[in-house]
């Protein structure tokens, strides 16, 4: 039996597991419910228009000088809109710009910035994110799995599908991953001396550093920083989920409520920096510039941005869909700060290419562009601050 | 009589009978979209949640479906949209906070049975991965089908549906006389 006709028989098998009796008195009930929440939900818009309509002149009549001491209200960054292209043109047209200066897996080689490369023993095509470790690797496999390899190329540790993350420290000395329901942070360069273990359970999902301390998602419950010596946890103060760590820093990005919005926040002062419809996504290496994602198109990415990480000033933005692309996998920072690393691929092209998106708005190309077709390999970079 | 009071009898008979129809329909085709819920979401209690958002979705827009040959088409359209936009509302990383395939060190081989390694891997797939494999090997539409659905180009859903069977290739060993 081939794996098509195995996947046939195991969703055959489990769908007949599922049974549903809803009545139509259920589904009227749930429709008079909908209908209400519709008309409420146009009826908060409209009040809000009304409110901006009266309250932007009074905001100017009534605004009081600073005091020095309340906190100015936090701004809320121009919402995204999407610029339309008559013609949409992929990669044509975008100039190659300079070799990726970070590390980056394509096939089953790692290029590093000066030109030296290593072979991994498992494809960039079944990659999410991976890092040295311990003379060997780390990866994080396209299924959220964890997988360790040693210098040889023998794997170590290997968890099932799941939500495995890395993290690495601002100064790339440390490496964090969640295993077995259990925070892990070493010595990237040791062999696991000094290594903390701290148990966090299954529903732990690791963010990234923040100083010495890391952030998780689920532990205990809502976004928290995790010390993962003593075990120590502080909430991070007004997100419900958290997406990016300034790993040097104090700040933390992520989504406010269920509608997603985006805000940054200070941990240190626990203040709101900024609240709006940029979702942020990869704090620059310094922490004063974070990539974001429009909230409106959060999973799939039609618009993408850096903004000013302390007030969500946008400072440059491109617009994927007006060239009919589509982002796939993470982006990172250049080491120098100044401009973002993306993998894209036409959506109705046969290309895919790696593209820089510099603070001063240029997109250039970081890679010559690689078909695109189901065996072609895409581009995966290294795990970074 | 006056003539709102005509129109309103008249609307109240519509919708009776709008009703009894889609209630014979929903007798009819709910366990098939549970079915499939269940495979995409992969959870017996969101599945219930996503056939009634879908059901619902469907009774309210009853009366605007003429075509009544190509309702089932149209359920299955809203199922999908329904779930694309749940899993869109929650950020990647907070989807699995809600239904985490269990992270434990263990083979493949340890698994009670192949159909059962096939549906931990299912599970364990993105969202969008998920619904393709869902489409195609399930409710078996062809590429073009699930690109118009998910609203994905077709070189999308090959290269999607690809990795996902190279993956599984990897994780679950074919059976000895396959090789």
């Amino acid at each position: 039996m081939n794996h098509e006709q195995l996947l046939r028989e195991a969703l055959a098998a489990k769908a007949t597991e599922a049974s549903v009796d809803l009545t139509l008195d259920d589904i009227r009930r749930s429709a008079g419910r909908r209908r209400w929440q519709t008309r409420r939900r146009v009826g908060a818009v409209l009040a809000v228009a009304a409110a901006l309509v009266v309250g932007i002149p009074a905001a100017i009549l009534l605004r009081p000088a600073g005091d020095g001491v309340s906190p100015a209200p936090a701004p809320s960054p121009t919402a995204p809109t999407t610029s339309s292209s008559p013609r949409p043109e992929g990669l044509d047209g975008i100039a190659r710009g300079k070799d990726p200066q970070v590390a980056y897996l394509h096939g089953r080689e790692v290029h590093q910035p000066d030109g030296t490369t290593a072979r991994l023993p498992y494809g960039s095509s079944f990659v999410a994110g991976f890092t040295a470790y311990h003379g060997g690797w780390l990866l994080l496999d396209d299924l959220g799995g964890l997988r360790q390899y040693d210098n040889t190329g023998a794997l170590v540790l290997r968890s099932q599908t799941g939500e495995a993350a890395l993290a690495v420290s601002a100064d790339q000395m440390r490496t964090a991953f969640v295993y077995g329901g259990h925070l892990r942070v070493g010595i990237a360069t040791g062999m696991g001396q000094g290594e903390s273990d701290l148990p966090v359970g299954n529903n732990a999902r690791l963010v990234g550093f923040l100083g010495d301390s890391v952030v998780l998602n689920g532990y205990p419950d809502s976004p928290h920083v995790v010390d993962p010596g003593t075990g120590h946890t502080a909430r991070v103060p007004g997100l419900e989920i958290a997406w990016c760590t300034a790993a040097g820093g104090d700040l933390v990005g992520g989504t406010v409520d269920s509608d997603g919005r985006g805000r940054v926040v200070s941990t240190s002062s626990a203040r709101t920096l900024w609240t709006g419809d940029w979702v942020p996504d990869a704090f620059s290496p310094d922490g004063s510039r974070v990539l974001a994602v429009p909230v409106s198109s959060l999973n799939e990415p039609d618009e993408v941005a850096v903004l000013d990480a302390r007030t969500g000033t946008v400072l440059a933005r491109f617009s994927l869909a007006a060239r009919d692309l589509a982002a796939a996998g993470r982006p990172v920072w250049e080491p120098s700060g100044d401009a973002v690393l993306f993998d894209v691929r036409e959506t109705q092209g046969a290309q895919q290419a790696v593209l820089r998106l510099a603070v001063d708005g240029t997109v250039t190309r970081a890679t010559d562009p690689a078909p695109l077709n189901g065996d072609a390999p895409g581009w995966v970079f290294a795990t970074r601050p | 009589m006056t003539v709102q009071g005509v129109r309103m009898r008249a609307r109240e008979r519509t919708d009776a009978s709008g009703d009894a129809e889609f209630g014979e329909w929903m007798s009819a085709r709910q366990g098939a979209l549970v079915r499939t819920a269940y495979l995409l979401t992969g959870s017996q209690h969101a599945a219930e949640d996503l056939v009634q958002a879908t059901l619902t979705k469907l009774y309210l827009a009853w009366d605007r479906i003429s075509d009544r040959q190509h309702v089932d088409a149209y359920a299955r359209r809203a199922l999908v949209n329904e779930h694309r936009s749940t899993w869109r509302r929650a950020h990647r990383r907070l989807e699995v906070l809600s239904d985490a395939v269990p992270e434990a060190p263990q083979a493949a081989s340890e698994y009670d049975g192949e159909r059962e390694a096939v549906w931990q891997f299912v599970q364990g797939l993105p969202p969008r991965q998920r619904a393709v494999i869902v489409l195609r090997y399930y409710e078996d539409l062809s590429e073009a089908e699930i690109a118009d659905l998910l609203g994905i180009s077709t070189g999308t859903v090959k290269s999607q549906a690809s990795r996902a069977l190279a993956s599984l290739r990897d994780r679950v060993p074919a059976r000895e006389e396959d090789r």
